[in-house]
């Protein structure tokens, strides 16, 4: 029997929308497709939301996005300031530091909660199945075997959504900005980023196997 | 007179692809002078770096950004709208940013978040001598920026800097922004510096500790100084926040 899944989307520190999403799910296996944090008002929140979720009974799956890994990133001196502004960052710095003083990767280190950074921390990459492989960036159209951290979590491969891709399995990512604010679904590839906490569109989840969408 | 060769050089000094060319600044409006630079707008299928060549200033954009300037109704859009002139444009996108631009009822907006800059203009000669140019040029942009807002809420009727200040008054400001974008030295910042604390009535001083701590604390609510902020972050390397191609530079 085919367990039943939902597949969320980028949240992008939208709580409202995610809360609002999360209420709207019939009790199944929820499978997150990373970008949790970044751009939107409130990552600690969405966070916060999702540990929560960790504890209960429903097993659910937190994958990497690219914005995890930045922000990881910029905590352990990988990336630049400058470097994680430009992923859209300083909306996460700012809500969990409040007002910045002087050096700001050190104040967010200490402002962050302990647990929040261990959350990120074990996001997995991916999630496989017999009939479908999630990852927060989708496979490389060119390896599409290959789950190789730096290709299926952050990687771009706007190639994958033409088709062709010669794996016998659904795909399922977000990462690619659906700018019409709805999910895109065909050639055996459905990508769930439909703007939340960006450019102000919904969170969207797939509800599986019937292949339907919710949004919120 | 901007004559057939010059828009043949132009169209030529450019580098492709472009789906249009307009003119704009003095050139446009017929008063330009003998020493004036050419600037154009060139309209790019995806996001591009302004370039010079020679004394060809050229601003690249691409359309959705050129529209959403215009529905925003920004100091540039308007810039266009009334002023610029098509060099090559067989899709009219002239006429598309005419027909999008929104006019604001004033430029408080601007004015208060060219304000908000102020404290990016606090540096020591050490630390000005880091990135003479980018603080050179940031100094220039605020008070050209303010000068344009001020003088629109009071019915200017062209970008001519020179109608510009006689209609403020402020005639003393031409030397002082032709000093410090042509010098780059740390007396010609001071000044402009000075005359945009007269200007706007701030005064340049930074209470954070550090450039990226003003950048997180403008970013709550003042999107100009936290872009221009990143900008001086960058000092001039490959950069591109998305946020940073809809600023009117």
């Amino acid at each position: 029997m085919v367990e039943r899944l939902a597949f969320i989307g980028d949240i992008h520190g939208d709580s409202v929308r995610l809360s609002t999403l999360l209420g709207n799910i019939d009790s199944r296996r929820l499978v997150f497709l990373g970008d949790y944090v970044d751009h939107g008002p409130n990552s600690p929140e969405v966070v916060e939301i999702l540990m929560e979720l960790g504890n209960s009974k429903i097993n659910p799956v937190f994958l990497f996005g690219n914005h995890e890994v930045g922000l990881l990133a910029f905590l352990s001196g990988k990336l630049s300031f400058l470097e994680y502004a430009w992923m859209g960052g300083l909306s996460t710095i700012r809500s969990y530091i409040g007002k910045a003083s002087e050096d700001v990767r050190s104040e967010l280190a200490a402002a962050m909660p302990r647990s929040h950074r261990e959350f990120l921390s074990n996001c997995k990459p991916f999630f496989e199945t017999d009939q479908l492989v999630a990852s927060h960036a989708g496979i490389n159209p060119a390896c599409p075997e290959s789950r190789e951290f730096g290709e299926i979590v952050l990687g771009r491969y706007p190639s994958l959504f033409h088709g062709n891709l010669g794996l016998n399995k659904l795909v399922i990512c977000g990462h690619y900005l659906q700018t019409t604010l709805r999910p895109f679904a065909e050639n055996g590839v459905t990508c769930l980023n439909t703007g939340c906490g960006t450019i102000e569109g919904p969170v969207t989840a797939l509800l599986y196997p019937e292949m339907t969408f919710l949004q919120a | 007179m901007f004559t057939a060769d010059k828009v043949r050089m132009v169209v030529e000094t450019v580098e492709p692809p472009f789906t249009a060319l307009l003119l704009y600044g003095s050139h446009a409006r017929g008063d330009s002078q003998e020493a004036s630079d050419i600037d154009v707008l060139q309209v790019t299928p995806t996001h591009t770096a302004p370039y010079a060549v020679g004394r060809v200033n050229i601003t690249c954009y691409t359309l959705e950004q050129l529209l959403r300037l215009a529905r925003k109704g920004g100091l540039f859009a308007r810039h266009l709208v009334e002023e610029a002139l098509p060099l090559a444009d067989p899709h009219d996108v002239l006429g598309a940013l005419k027909s999008a631009y929104v006019r604001p009822l004033d430029y408080d907006g601007v004015k208060k978040q060219v304000c908000g800059c102020a404290p990016l203009l606090d540096v020591a000669e050490a630390q000005f001598n880091e990135n003479a140019d980018g603080l050179s040029s940031l100094v220039s942009y605020l008070i050209r920026t303010y000068l344009y807002a001020t003088a629109f809420d009071r019915r200017a009727k062209s970008f001519a800097m020179g109608h510009v200040l006689d209609l403020l008054g402020q005639q003393r400001a031409s030397s002082i922004l032709s000093n410090v974008r042509s010098q780059h030295s740390i007396s010609a910042f001071a000044a402009a510096r000075t005359l945009f604390e007269e200007l706007t009535g701030t005064i340049c001083q930074r209470t954070e500790g550090s450039l990226e701590a003003f950048v997180v604390n403008a970013s709550a609510h003042n999107e100009l100084a936290m872009i221009l902020g990143l900008r001086l972050l960058a000092r001039g390397r490959p950069f591109t926040y998305d946020a940073l191609l809809d600023v009117e530079l």
